[in-house]
């Protein structure tokens, strides 16, 4: 009993504003992971119960943002303890984007940029940077809508140039 | 599955300054209004990436699909560190657009580590950590390792050398240089 009583200190919470006017309300720690949040409100100056907001950010992908920050900041000191620790941690990184389109994960991209997510935004970018290694020009292409802006011929000249680029290439895979 | 490399992204943001959003190829880009990178933890942070994200925001959104060329070049650098080295090639073909920011990549992340991917054998080396560490193990500057026959020093020379380190080694820990070894 004495320990919930010890335990016990107000939540500070922090209001975020999406662009879709849904208001978020955060547990200071998590919204500190946030590096614009945290540079918003500063040491001193912002007062903690301003609401920001945040008209970038959809509030789909501010739920998914949060959800990261808070398995994230209770996985991290126990990665730190132990071995144990780390690697649930390593497991975590692994498993948590694995059912996420490409698009979904742009999406978040551009949010966990906005809001100087770092610690996601790293994850998110190797995710797509696994997606992409070893995969043939084509899938790439496709996989992003990018259209070749070479002509035939400069094609031709870097497909030879770079001949051995196109060897032991990952077939391409089904549609994502 | 590949490694967590962190781009260095301190260094990126201090010295280069690039063109805004990469829109429709790499003509355009070029005309477009430079946004400078603002140091990490500088207040105008928030602004100025406000800004800048809402303009690559608005646009380059074709039917819902977010384009790779659509996110900051910032961001397409850092997702292009996260590559493997031999994956880069690649890239080039895509289009002038990515070519460009892995060109970039290339100077900025692999001078700072040694590329992993041995072509020798085709499996990915299971380096699941994904922590700071890492980047301590990369030799900065360290040169491709070549994996080329050599024939082994004799046993003659081995046991000379055995010999010299295990007394370096005692030397050491008597000067209790060797200190938080980890315990396993």
């Amino acid at each position: 009993m004495s320990t919930e009583e010890d335990t016990v200190q107000e939540k500070k919470t922090i209001s975020l504003k999406t662009s879709d006017d849904e208001v978020f309300e955060l547990e200071e720690n998590v919204a500190m992971e946030f590096g614009t949040v945290k540079a918003f409100f500063g040491d001193d100056g912002v007062p903690r119960d301003m609401m920001m907001p945040i008209p970038n950010v959809h509030s789909k992908e501010l739920t998914r943002i949060i959800d990261f920050c808070t398995k994230h900041l209770d996985l991290k000191p126990k990665a730190e303890l132990d071995e144990a620790g780390k690697k649930e941690l390593r497991k975590f990184y692994k498993e948590y984007m694995k059912e996420d389109t490409t698009e979904r994960i742009m999406e978040l991209i551009l949010a966990a940029d906005y809001l100087n997510v770092n610690d996601f935004l790293d994850l998110l970018n190797q995710t797509v940077a696994d997606r992409i290694s070893n995969k043939s020009v084509e899938y790439v292409r496709k996989l992003f809508g990018i259209e070749s802006d070479y002509t035939p011929e400069e094609e031709e000249a870097l497909r030879e140039q770079y001949a051995w680029a196109f060897e032991g290439v990952d077939e391409d895979p089904a549609e994502d | 599955m590949a490694l967590g490399k962190k781009c260095r992204s301190d260094s990126l943001k201090r010295s280069v300054s690039f063109g805004g959003a990469v829109g429709e190829g790499f003509v355009r880009a070029l005309g477009r209004k430079r946004v400078e990178i603002v140091e990490l933890g500088s207040p105008k942070t928030p602004l100025k990436r406000q800004r800048s994200a809402c303009f690559d925001f608005n646009i380059d959104f074709e039917d819902g699909v977010p384009k790779l060329e659509a996110l900051p070049r910032e961001i397409l650098i850092k997702i292009l560190c996260g590559v493997d080295h031999e994956d880069l090639k690649q890239l080039f073909h895509v289009s002038k657009a990515i070519r460009e920011a892995t060109i970039i990549a290339k100077q900025w992340h692999f001078a700072y580590s040694t590329p992993r991917k041995i072509r020798a054998f085709r499996t990915k080396i299971d380096f699941s950590e994904w922590n700071e560490d890492l980047d301590e193990i990369e030799a900065p500057n360290a040169p491709k390792q070549k994996r080329l026959h050599r024939a082994l020093p004799s046993r003659k020379k081995l046991n000379e050398i055995s010999v010299n380190l295990l007394d370096s080694l005692d030397e050491g820990m008597r000067r209790g240089l060797f200190m938080d070894e980890d315990d396993e």
